[in-house]
């Protein structure tokens, strides 16, 4: 694949944004209210600690439970969570003093953004860093120049295989650990309502595991297969994505674990579902939809109560030639429901 | 015409789900069944999960019977959304956000379920695409739900499955090599 790939500078590949679960984005905490003291004499501070786990041992956050304030040199203690405040030993209330409220975020602190807002604003917190996150908020997920030319390379070949069926949208689906062409499915739904490409992709990916791995008589043949033999005719330059293709799938992938789709098109709430069943791995779209289910009516991919969770990311600024564009968003000639310019 | 004014008949079509539901346990798939029936009268569709055998997870019950109302429809020269229209899908288990919303794109809007499903649930359960304001998905139509029919026989049959092991699950992802850095927040305050 790299000699198609070449020709595109990493400079002009798409730019992608990934899609994340609302809690990684928000700044805007819930606040619950807290009993907070000034600690008299530092040295007790053990002692302290030790008497208040007695009269509340069912005090847990994700809060350091003592802050040393800079600007007086003093230190501050929370002792619990105001609803369950039931007064102090008198052995305590000698050693403390100043007791007020504080309101202190409820909310799980998932980034360092978030991070850095409730340290400075609240009270010091315990937290573990999640680097794929971060790479995924600053944009250095990006950085790396083949993949993201093979991302490049897998959009526009289905977009190309999209425009060639002259359908609605497309899905192809990949196994990026081998760069092996899986499978691609095309938008029918004026023949069938629920023939969707997403369903239409998954329904290939089963067609070839049974086709491959019980090396069934079943005819099939993928319309991408057909797509490439017809574009790259003479042998010659019958690349490696053809290869690739035929390649045989791992014996060991269950439905789509591990693979990754290409699509055109953000997913219905159908489609969005059917790639969770499916435990696809990673969803690239360019397309919003109108009742779109990944970012424009709901982000199903990340929703807490699934078992299973992909990622997805969307083109920003999807520059392509001009008629490809047109297509894509030519009023007259597209489904409706598929029309919306980011 | 109401096409789910007897309880009796609720039951009757059930049973009937249940079982297609059966069926599914002899090729060891999950047993869920549904049937659609035309006019309170006719049985036109027919379905049990099929995502083992496939290796295809988009062939639930729902889809299944889908597919077999379509050839009828067909077969009878018959508009399928006339047909729909006068349909009752009566099915096991609630439907999945999948199946519910597939539900609505066919028209197939009246669905009488016996357990609900906690874990994929479209109906109320995870998420309530029934009636969820997506005007496109049925023709501006919401779902008619009714749950509850026959709920202990499909608990019961889906229990008889879950005993035995499903012998085609993944593996659990080992979290061994998972690291987590530790910050030290002074850094940042």
């Amino acid at each position: 694949m790299s000699s198609v790939c070449k020709k595109i500078k990493l400079s002009e590949t798409i730019k992608w944004k990934p899609i994340l679960a609302d809690e990684y984005l928000n700044t805007n905490f819930q606040l619950k209210k807290f009993v907070i003291a000034d600690i008299k004499e530092p040295q007790k501070i053990s002692k302290i600690v030790h008497k208040l786990q007695e009269s509340y041992p069912n005090y847990h956050t994700k809060f350091k439970r003592i802050r040393k304030l800079d600007q007086d040199k003093k230190f501050q203690i929370i002792l619990c969570e105001k609803e369950s405040f039931s007064g102090l030993s008198s052995e305590l209330e000698e050693i403390l003093c100043n007791m007020t409220d504080k309101d202190l975020p409820v909310d799980d602190i998932l980034t360092r953004k978030q991070f850095e807002i409730v340290s400075k604003k609240y009270w010091p917190i315990n937290f573990h860093l999640n680097k794929h996150i971060e790479s995924l908020l600053d944009n250095s997920f990006m950085k790396n120049e083949s993949e993201m030319l093979k991302h490049d390379f897998y959009i526009r070949l289905i977009l190309d295989l999209t425009k060639f069926k002259k359908s609605n949208s497309g899905v192809l689906i990949v196994d990026p650990r081998s760069d092996i062409l899986i499978a691609s499915g095309i938008d029918q739904r004026n023949s069938h309502p629920l023939s969707h490409s997403v369903i239409n992709a998954i329904d290939n990916v089963s067609k070839r595991h049974i086709k491959e791995l019980k090396n069934s008589d079943e005819h099939y043949q993928d319309h991408i297969e057909e797509y490439i033999n017809s574009k790259y005719k003479d042998s010659q330059t019958q690349s490696l994505e053809f290869r690739n293709f035929i390649k045989k799938i791992n014996e060991k992938d269950y439905l789509c674990t591990n693979y990754v789709a290409y699509m055109t098109h953000e997913p219905c709430s159908m489609c969005a579902m059917a790639l969770i069943h499916s435990r696809i791995n990673k969803v690239y779209f360019i397309f919003n939809t109108k009742f779109g289910y990944l970012n424009t009516k709901c982000k199903l991919h990340c929703h807490a109560n699934l078992n299973h969770n992909y990622e997805v990311y969307q083109a920003v600024d999807f520059e392509s030639d001009s008629q490809c564009k047109f297509y894509f968003l030519n009023e007259d000639t597209r489904h409706p429901e598929l029309l919306i310019k980011n | 015409m109401n096409l789910l004014k007897s309880q009796a008949n609720q039951i009757k079509w059930m049973k009937e789900a249940l079982n297609v539901g059966k069926k599914a346990l002899d090729v060891k798939e999950v047993p869920v069944g549904c049937v659609i029936v035309y006019q309170d009268k006719e049985i036109i569709g027919r379905g049990h999960n099929l995502t083992n055998i496939l290796k295809n997870p988009t062939r639930h019950a729902e889809f299944q019977a889908i597919d077999e109302a379509f050839e009828w429809c067909r077969k009878n020269e018959k508009n399928w959304l006339n047909v729909f229209e006068q349909a009752v899908l009566y099915v096991t288990c609630e439907p999945c956000i999948m199946c519910a919303s597939a539900l609505r794109r066919v028209n197939l809007v009246n669905c009488v379920y016996g357990c609900s499903n906690e874990r994929f649930g479209g109906c109320g359960s995870v998420l309530n695409i029934s009636t969820s304001n997506n005007e496109e998905l049925n023709f501006g139509k919401n779902m008619t739900i009714t749950k509850g029919v026959c709920e202990d026989l499909a608990i019961k049959l889906l229990q008889s499955f879950y005993a035995c092991e499903n012998p085609f699950a993944v593996e659990p992802k080992s979290k061994e090599n998972r690291t987590k850095p530790e910050l030290n927040p002074n850094e940042f305050s």
